[in-house]
């Protein structure tokens, strides 16, 4: 009993830390990027354009050099939000992800979409089921396909046309 | 008074063990693995469960450590190769040539990395190849398309050319956008994974 029970509580131990640490993994990550996109000045419910992805203007890990990037913190405990992104002649795609790293919402941004923008609601306060359910915070990200300098720029215009704001 | 020491040590180094056995699963240490390796094409390997909520936690932590806000599978598949077609490491003292045909999605694109996720530091301007280059540079004919992968340029005004300058032990992604539902069917039999060939390494590389 003197070596058997602590053997028994070093593997309960080992698989107590291992659960905790890998399924903390996502949140803390993420928690991270929402410390370093405040860091950054990237305020919330705004979109705001990244720079063209360079070695020297990546803040990512493996961005990718042939999209225009546009990111939108929000957080939906004080009031749903509103999101919403002009079409694109090209590949386009807005994201949205939970605190958990999980892509929970994803809508077509190329020139055959319909999209015209989603509601974001705390789980109470989405009954009607007609509102993407998130509860807190989440991020944002519009993605275009602008491989060349002069697509870049025409994507990045089209920032200031995209919506992330409160719902009153 | 034994019996609780030996206690506090199962604690101890119990709870240690398990958090480091986590991070290095969860590809947090160096050496651990990187974004899940459920599929493999040839070397190019994937796993369909990034970006989704029913991902195991093992891919939800190694994607979120290796490439954070990834998308889902029916937006965009992500297929990383670390290797050329011989089983040896990607060096950026080794020139290579990759080489592929039509890919089953609306867009593609191969992008390097170096060994800490991130585009190789140099300024070079050549850091991927993709489906517009390919038809712009004429390369994507009957019989595919190809560029090399080398730490210096190569001769011409716009070449067919991804820099591997400063990218070390590197890695290629393919992303491959609006895929095929064939291709998210069946991934390994679907996709004719891009080839690459070990042209030359300098004196002293593998």
């Amino acid at each position: 009993m003197r070596v058997i029970l602590p053997i028994i509580v070093f593997v309960l131990c080992v698989v107590l830390g291992h659960s905790l640490v890998i399924n903390g993994i996502p949140g803390f990550i993420m928690g991270k990027a929402h410390q370093t996109f405040e860091a950054q000045g990237v305020p919330q419910n705004q979109w705001v354009g990244s720079p063209r992805q360079t070695p020297q203007t990546q803040r990512i890990v493996r961005p990718s050099p042939d999209l225009a990037y546009a990111v939108c913190r929000f957080d939906t405990t004080a009031s749903p939000v509103f999101i919403s992104a002009p079409i694109w002649d090209g590949y386009g795609s807005l994201s949205i992800f939970n605190d958990q790293t999980d892509n929970v919402f994803v809508a077509d941004l190329g020139p055959n979409s319909d999209f015209t923008g989603i509601e974001v609601r705390r789980p109470a306060e989405n009954t009607a089921q007609n509102a993407l359910t998130l509860d807190g915070r989440g991020v944002a990200v519009i993605r275009r396909l602008a491989p060349q300098r002069e697509t870049y720029e025409a994507a990045n215009a089209l920032v200031a046309e995209a919506v992330c704001r409160p719902i009153e | 008074m034994q019996v609780v020491l030996r206690l506090i040590v199962a604690i101890i180094f119990g709870l240690n063990l398990g958090a480091l056995s986590a991070l290095w699963f969860g590809g947090l240490i160096d050496g651990g693995p990187k974004i899940g390796n459920a599929i493999d094409a040839d070397g190019w390997r994937s796993d369909w469960s990034i970006g989704s909520e029913n991902a195991n936690p093992y891919v939800r932590a190694r994607v979120a450590r290796n490439g954070l806000m990834g998308l889902r599978k029916e937006e965009a598949v992500y297929f990383m190769n670390t290797e050329d077609q011989d089983g040896a490491r990607l060096t950026e003292d080794c020139d290579y040539r990759v080489s592929g045909g039509a890919m089953p999605a609306a867009w593609w694109s191969i992008t390097l990395y170096d060994v800490d996720n991130r585009l190789p530091m140099n300024e070079d301007a050549a850091l991927s190849f993709d489906q517009t280059k390919a038809e712009r540079l004429g390369t994507m004919d009957a019989e595919g398309w190809s560029f090399l992968i080398s730490a210096t340029a190569p001769d011409g005004a716009d070449p067919a050319w991804v820099s591997s300058r400063a990218g070390g032990e590197f890695d290629v992604t393919l992303r491959l956008y609006q895929p095929s539902a064939d291709l998210l069917d069946d991934p390994e039999a679907v996709l004719i994974p891009p080839k690459i060939e070990r042209l030359s390494c300098r004196a002293g590389a593998a």
